[in-house]
């Protein structure tokens, strides 16, 4: 007899909406909107389903008008970010731009290791990239992270 | 120089150019710098660890209310050495609820006194015998099982079960305020109103328990022996048996029903039901419950209906908390979708 569990426990996946994939899914006129549209609609399927817990940072969500945050962002959890997690991003080197790096920071306090996005710069580090960035040329295969449960629709936008 | 000041991608590129994958992507904990407070934390955890232990160890546990509520405050304040500001506040404001709702669950007992309601004496006794198809389970126990002269294993074992009431809330309340306080928020919510509901019926249902009803002031069922502590003074823990026993002298003697022991016995299992995998380990905790309602009868502290009381109220609230937080995330996603469906004019 099989005392282990029978089916596989259904583990609550933590994701970030960082700043690129909210501004797309905001914005009518973003290149990646209809694809970050189709993306947050597994999404919220997803979180309603409590397989998904969604999180955006305060810094992003400050900026945005109230009935939004209500509304569209309704299921979004807020990380607030502190003085200190921004000395942490400041700190880490190279090319990353200050938003990814302050999404980096939180995201390894906060033990979290999916990542909605807009952007590429996600793809090289350790994490699940759930991505809607924008296809510029043809001879790109694939630009989501090969580790992405989810499908990542693509722009037709060429 | 951190790791991470090693050059990620190729900087004439601009932000959208897609790149392709490294083949070894970056650890973020190699890319992010260490929080040093997190080793902070963990010497205070072991020095915390340490000192209860010695505490343990020459006075006993600690299970008055102020004691333990000193103890788990300086817990959870090294659980946030170095965090920042805001979630100080927070832990302020979790703890002024957190006192409220134990000054509210200690005035209970005076309420109780004033309220002047009938205290249910025959009621359970009558119900238990209506279950055990006339039997009394405490006396049957007792006569079984207990002998005044000698402690045996099960005395040990049924005691320290006992006793566990005044640890396992406490630990997987301060365990999961440090390390995730959603799922305190959502523990607290349902440790509250069964707390609520429990002390409720302690005012308008005083219960009085088998012990007082076996004494001659009551006598409708045999004698019955309160030998609650024996087993945990064998064992050498008579500082923890003395507060203990000094704790019974100002407590509500009627408050019976619901057994709180038995509820919190099923509550801190439940809760983390969902987190442990493999079944056999499943039916291992709960069979805790079943453990401290049998030794809650043994000691004649409870009657079965108390038990069982205690475990429905533990029911109810994870029934109406489950639903209702079902409820809130449909209600949210549902208010998304309307976003996403609605047509581009008209969003933002």
């Amino acid at each position: 007899m099989n005392w282990r569990a029978r089916r596989p426990q259904r583990a609550v996946r933590h994701v970030l909406l960082d700043d690129t994939f909210i501004h797309a899914l905001l914005d009518a006129d973003a290149a990646a909107h209809a694809d970050a549209g189709a993306l947050y609609g597994e999404l919220i399927d997803r979180y309603e389903n409590e397989r998904d817990r969604l999180f955006a940072l305060s810094s992003v969500l400050a900026d945005l008008p109230a009935e939004l945050r209500r509304g569209a962002l309704a299921p979004v959890l807020t990380l607030h970010v502190a003085a200190q997690h921004r000395r942490a991003a400041a700190m880490i080197g190279g090319p990353l731009s200050p938003f990814v790096a302050l999404s980096l920071v939180m995201m390894q306090r906060e033990r979290i290791r999916t990542v909605a996005s807009a952007t590429y710069e996600f793809d090289q580090f350790d994490v699940e990239v759930l991505s809607v960035a924008p296809r510029f040329g043809d001879d790109v295969e694939s630009i989501s992270s090969p580790t992405a449960h989810l499908s990542a629709p693509r722009s037709t936008d060429g | 120089m951190p790791k991470s000041a090693l050059v990620l991608r190729d900087a004439e590129n601009s932000g959208l150019v897609p790149q392709p994958r490294p083949t070894a992507p970056w650890p973020l904990e190699n890319v992010v710098p260490e929080d040093r407070a997190y080793y902070v934390r963990l010497i205070g955890f072991a020095i915390f660890t340490v000192g209860y232990v010695l505490w343990f160890v020459k006075k006993g546990l600690i299970i008055d209310r102020i004691s333990v509520g000193i103890s788990v405050g300086i817990f959870i304040v090294i659980g946030h050495l170095g965090r920042p500001l805001r979630q100080w506040g927070r832990l302020v404001f979790d703890l002024l609820c957190y006192c409220v709702m134990w000054l509210c669950y200690e005035e209970s007992r005076g309420w109780a006194d004033r309220a002047g309601f009938e205290w249910q004496v025959e009621a359970p006794r009558n119900l238990d015998r209506f279950i055990f198809f006339g039997t009394d389970p405490n006396v049957w126990l007792q006569r079984r099982f207990y002998n005044p002269g000698v402690i045996r294993w099960y005395d040990k074992v049924a005691s320290a079960t006992y006793f566990t009431h005044f640890i396992f809330p406490v630990i997987a309340i301060a365990v999961l305020w440090v390390t995730n306080h959603r799922e305190w928020v959502r523990f607290m919510k349902r440790f509250a109103s069964l707390l609520l509901v429990a002390c409720a019926m302690f005012v308008v249902l005083p219960t009085v328990p088998p012990w007082m009803a076996a004494s001659r002031r009551y006598h409708i069922i045999e004698p019955l022996a309160r030998h609650t502590s024996r087993g945990f003074s064998s064992m050498g823990l008579k500082g923890f048996v003395n507060t203990w026993q000094h704790a019974l002298d100002w407590g509500n003697a009627v408050a019976a029903m619901p057994s709180l022991h038995a509820a919190f016995s099923l509550f801190v299992p439940a809760f983390f039901l969902p987190r442990i995998k493999p079944i056999w380990l499943k039916v291992l905790v709960l069979c805790f419950p079943l453990l401290m309602l049998t030794s809650l009868v043994y000691f004649g502290e409870h009657w079965v209906i108390d038990g069982l009381a205690g475990w429905l109220l533990v029911g109810l609230s994870f029934l109406f908390w489950g639903w209702f937080e079902r409820r809130q995330l449909r209600v949210r996603a549902e208010r998304a979708r309307r976003f996403i469906t609605a047509p581009a004019g008209a969003q933002g």
